[in-house]
């Protein structure tokens, strides 16, 4: 029988995490900072609106774009949140998750051989999603010197003829880099001098904790250049909900459209019916969640440097980002060694990317107790390699 | 009290064992200012004591709570504080609210037996003058408790590994 894989499928590198699956699978009593998610429940309220649309039949299809009420209050909120205005009928696309709106942007804008700057160390997704559309990712290094900010210097000498697209995440995972309004203003130049799109996720964007988020799309020249992916997931612990949105000039929000009616027809309906009362009543929950955040960012940082991982002090998403290079260890050496002997779970910083090599991935969205109790393991942990 | 203070407090509330480093920590200021602060809100008698949420019967520990709900006439000058003041001194009382609706106080009271809480009931809060009629609602099963579900396992289950 012949190989049925298509040769994309075959090529497609493997997650940098696969291999801790068996390992994972076989062990007790294990914390995991592994997972990149809330540990919160989704506000009550919000899920009993789901509840209730579910209920009262409302188990249809969704239009393609999604509810109409829930694009007029996201276009509403990113306005008076961010100062970028989309307007609901043209420029917006419910979509199932950012994922999934990652992957319709991706694909409505790049060609084969189309060369798509992603910074590195990034979302492993990234570079996967790119080369699933037939194109090709080209690195961006960023380093903990810059704050693993994008730099004028460095994006200019990444770019090539063949560079069409930036993909930013900002605040960034893996590292909870962000990026400021004097950053990307000074970017913005080289953006617009050579052409470029950007892809700006930003579903991050509410967990930022010094100062307020700057939306890509509200740099002068840069709206009519950006398609702004954001999503429900992390600001109101909706990861399981699937409820994300592309919002992008017209012609771009279109040809993303064509795809998503295609592959997805719409995003599930009850969770949309939860995104309209995220959006009406779910402020005081989510900021509730994300003061919880920081209270945990501040002390989980302060233990990694206290038990001898140096670690910056990330200003928005939730991952640490500790460097692990004065064990003497790899990082992936650091989290399998972690993980047998400790029973801690992280992620090796090299699975997102070459310049996340010689750190380790810590989300801190875990209980503080379980976080107090990684703290001391992972202590224990570096002090057994130093004796 | 200040944006500090309240969050001195919650945390407190929520773990009345918490260390003062830990809320400097997360407060991004020094552990003096933490204990001045909390010597402060216990000077000015805003904390007034940090206490435990504790599931008896997961314990195994036979318990029985009572809610006792109170007609009273208040008293001339007093109005309902002097027999407020009266109830609250027993020990075996845990709360005293002054309600709107058909019943003016609601006793939550506490007790090794039904015998026992009964005798105190009868004995000691319906025979005090001013106290006009008692009914007294047995509490079968406690689902929250000062913000705590006791129905729920303290973390869920979750993937160990995703993105």
């Amino acid at each position: 029988m012949r190989n049925f894989v298509s040769r994309m499928a075959g090529e497609l590198p493997p997650s940098g995490i696969r291999k801790f699956f068996d390992l994972l699978l076989t062990m007790d009593n294990v914390i995991s900072l592994g997972v990149g998610e809330p540990d919160f429940d989704t506000p009550w309220n919000i899920s009993q609106a789901a509840i209730s649309s579910i209920e009262k039949g409302m188990t249809m299809y969704t239009s393609n774009r999604g509810l109409a009420e829930l694009r007029e209050l996201l276009s509403a909120d990113l306005d008076q949140r961010y100062h970028t205005k989309y307007c609901p009928e043209t420029e917006m696309v419910i979509t199932t998750g950012v994922s999934e709106g990652l992957d319709i942007a991706i694909r409505a804008v790049v060609d084969p051989g189309d060369e798509v700057l992603v910074v590195d160390p990034c979302f492993v997704s990234y570079q996967a999603e790119v080369l699933m559309a037939g194109g090709r990712p080209k690195t961006l290094p960023c380093s903990a010197q810059d704050g693993f900010k994008v730099t004028p210097d460095v994006l200019m000498e990444s770019i090539t003829p063949k560079s069409k697209v930036l993909l930013l995440n900002f605040p960034t995972n893996p590292t909870g880099g962000v990026m400021g309004k004097d950053d990307l203003q000074a970017i913005a130049d080289i953006i617009i001098d050579h052409d470029l799109l950007v892809i700006s996720d930003e579903v991050y964007a509410e967990l930022t904790y010094d100062g307020h988020h700057v939306s890509t799309a509200a740099i002068d020249g840069l709206w009519e250049r950006t398609i702004t992916l954001n999503g429900f997931s992390k600001a109101y612990a909706m990861t399981g909900w699937r409820l994300g949105y592309l919002c992008a000039p017209k012609e771009i929000t279109n040809a993303a459209l064509k795809i998503h009616q295609y592959v997805m027809m719409s995003a599930p309906t009850a969770s949309q019916f939860a995104g309209i009362e995220a959006l009406k009543n779910g402020e005081d929950a989510k900021n509730e969640m994300i003061a919880e955040y920081r209270i945990r960012r501040n002390l989980f940082v302060k233990g990694l440097n206290d038990v001898g991982l140096p670690c910056h002090l990330p200003k928005g998403a939730f991952y640490a980002f500790p460097s692990v290079e004065g064990t003497g260890l790899s990082d992936e050496e650091f989290a399998e060694r972690l993980l047998r002997e400790q029973h801690v779970a992280v992620v090796p910083g090299s699975a997102f990317g070459k310049n996340g090599r010689g750190h380790v991935r810590t989300c801190y969205a875990v209980d503080r107790a379980k976080l107090s109790e990684a703290v001391r393991r992972i202590g224990v942990f570096v002090e057994s390699l130093h004796s | 009290m200040d944006e500090k203070d309240t969050v001195i407090l919650r945390e407190l509330q929520k773990n009345g064992r918490i260390a003062a480093g830990d809320i400097a920590v997360m407060l991004e200021v020094d552990e003096n200012e933490v204990e001045n602060r909390i010597a402060a809100l216990q000077a000015g008698g805003i904390l007034r004591r940090c206490t435990a949420v504790i599931d008896y019967g997961a314990a195994g520990v036979d318990e029985v709570a009572v809610i006792l709900s109170l007609k009273i006439t208040p008293e001339r000058g007093l109005g309902y504080d002097g027999i407020a003041a009266q109830i609250a001194r027993f020990p075996q009382v845990e709360s005293i609210l002054l309600l709107t609706g058909t019943y003016d106080l609601q006793v939550i009271i506490r007790g090794q037996s039904m015998a026992e809480v009964s005798r105190f009931v009868a004995e000691q809060i319906a025979s005090i003058e001013g106290v006009r009629e008692t009914m007294t609602q047995i509490v079968m099963r406690t689902y929250k408790e000062q913000g705590v579900e006791m129905l729920r396992p303290g973390s869920r289950d979750r993937q160990l590994i995703t993105f």
